[in-house]
């Protein structure tokens, strides 16, 4: 083993665990030039954090969010020189999170932020194609796999999460109270052009999607989703999610 | 608008996210713009379509912040394809990375770590840099960080070890004139004497930017701040010593409005004016 190597091991193993072993590999065993590594090094990913995941911080509070940001940091290593790959799994970490408890919704709001971070970075899309889907015989249109949009992401919560994402923006105004008994939702992200949306959806519309997106054929996809909603109109919710741009694609 | 190779000698401004839309609309007489590699690592949406925009109206530079060049991993393949296809797409003037490690065992601390300056990692890095080139393609410029500590096993002076790097791996030096500064008040060196040991040839730019002093005898390089009065005088010398060389002036945290940024990198353009050294 090198002694790079070792030296970068040692450093690292200050950061995390324990400051003090490294002390005798610095110039001067000056501890407070360890503390200001740890510090920003801490800092950096704090800050990657509370860019992906704003509504979050302002649900608990700066000071709560960095301690939990550096429990985090402990738990969920940086695995990627990019910090836009950072927090991908804060969600789970904030629902094993004592500490946060006394805030049930909290994991799904971070779902959702993290749905609308990968949203806003996703591979452009365009309309799906109408004019090829015109020439596939009637026959086997039950057989067509339609493709969702790049940014298009499903959420549920037994939490009304939209609503308690949509008063915590900064350009929010209006009633700031959230109900939590509005119960459970089904939530639809995605970007047209640059802007990213939250949409609710009926639980049909979710599951015709949820099944879409699972790349079964749109006929088991229509099943499913009339299994849970009888009176869903599929003609109008295809059309709407292909005017949307939810469906961008197809295949037989 | 012609779309020169070159960036011009002039200063230009480190590009960040709340500055797209005005400068979009008013397109300010600046020289160039750098931005951040892994910013526009993304598949697509706004980066990119804001990048793309101000690619029309300006030279760039692609400044990369996480690649880890000096750490003893395995250089990650996804972050240099993902590299590699921002560079052939926008076709900057000039692609930096930095003489630092910010991983170890696949963890990263996203940071820029310095390294400990020894015969060994000058070899690794050598080949590293090496390797990114012909990867790429392309030269690349190695920036020198700022740092708060210096390692017991270095030794070789950090001036030394940069020469160094771009004698062997023909690399171009990024020489950030803040970094010299603030490790020259953190480790008690010359910073003209860290100057004169950097070969002329080699400095394709320079990088501002202002520092924190509140942490007592060691600066912090936050890029939070005007560039501090000391950094200015280093810079004339740096002028004096290279001639005019592409100028970034960077600001990272608590960004100001877009004129008050302009008119902080216009003092660099002052101050090669007042001195009237030539391109380099």
């Amino acid at each position: 083993m090198s002694s790079l190597h070792e030296l970068q091991q040692g450093f690292a193993h200050a950061m995390w665990a324990d400051l003090d072993s490294f002390l005798p590999e610095i110039a001067d065993q000056d501890r407070r030039r360890l503390e200001i590594y740890r510090n920003t090094v801490l800092g950096t990913l704090a800050d990657a954090l509370a860019a992906i995941y704003p509504v979050v911080q302002k649900l608990v509070g700066e000071r709560f969010f960095r301690a939990m940001a550096k429990e985090y940091a402990n738990q969920c290593p940086s695995s990627s020189g990019d910090l836009h790959e950072y927090g991908a799994d804060f969600a789970e970490f904030i629902a094993q999170f004592p500490p946060a408890g006394g805030l049930p919704y909290l994991p799904d709001t971070a779902r959702l932020e993290w749905c609308w971070h990968c949203a806003f970075h996703a591979e452009d899309a365009t309309a799906l194609p109408l004019t090829e889907l015109a020439k596939v015989p009637p026959e086997r249109w039950e057989n067509l796999r339609f493709q969702l949009n790049p940014s298009a992401a499903l959420l549920y919560s037994c939490y009304p999460v939209q609503q308690i994402w949509a008063v915590n923006q900064s350009d929010y105004q209006g009633e700031a109270q959230v109900d939590l008994a509005q119960g459970e939702v089904y939530l639809l992200i995605l970007r047209q052009a640059e802007a990213v949306i939250v949409q609710a959806l009926s639980v049909g519309s979710y599951s015709l999607l949820q099944a879409l997106q699972a790349q079964q054929p749109v006929a088991a996809a229509c099943e499913a989703a009339l299994a849970v909603e009888p009176e869903l109109d599929l003609n109008t919710c295809l059309q709407q999610h292909v005017q949307q741009l939810t469906l961008t694609g197809f295949s037989l | 608008m012609s779309l020169s190779p070159h960036l011009p000698a002039t200063t230009g401004i480190g590009l960040r996210s709340v500055h797209y839309r005005a400068l979009a609309e008013s397109l300010p007489d600046i020289g160039w713009l750098e931005a951040h590699s892994e910013n526009y690592f993304g598949a697509g949406g706004a980066p990119l379509r804001w990048l793309s925009q101000l690619r029309a109206h300006y030279p760039l530079s692609l400044h990369g912040v996480g690649l880890s060049l000096g750490s003893s991993d395995e250089l990650s393949q996804k972050h240099l394809a993902k590299l590699k296809q921002l560079v052939d797409r926008f076709q900057p003037a000039l692609v930096s990375e930095h003489i630092c490690w910010s991983s170890i065992n696949q963890r990263f601390l996203n940071e820029l770590l310095p390294l400990p300056y020894t015969e060994e990692a000058l070899a690794h890095l050598v080949q590293r840099v090496d390797y990114v080139q012909s990867y790429l393609g392309r030269q690349i410029l190695l920036e020198n960080v700022s740092s708060y500590l210096s390692f017991a096993a270095s030794t070789i002076p950090e001036w030394e070890f940069v020469a160094e790097l771009s004698r062997r791996s023909g690399c171009g030096i990024l020489l950030d004139i803040n970094n010299i500064y603030v490790n020259a008040i953190n480790h008690g060196f010359d910073a003209e004497t860290y100057l004169n040991a950097i070969p002329r040839e080699a400095v394709q730019e320079f990088h501002l930017a202002g520092f924190d002093d509140s942490h007592g005898d060691i600066l912090i390089d936050t890029h939070s701040r005007p560039v501090a009065e000391p950094v200015w005088h280093l810079y004339a010398k740096a002028l004096q010593r290279f001639g005019a060389v592409p100028t970034l002036l960077e600001w990272d945290a608590d960004i100001p409005e877009l004129p008050e940024l302009i008119a902080e990198a216009r003092k660099a353009d002052s101050i090669r004016e007042q001195l009237n050294v030539l391109a380099a």
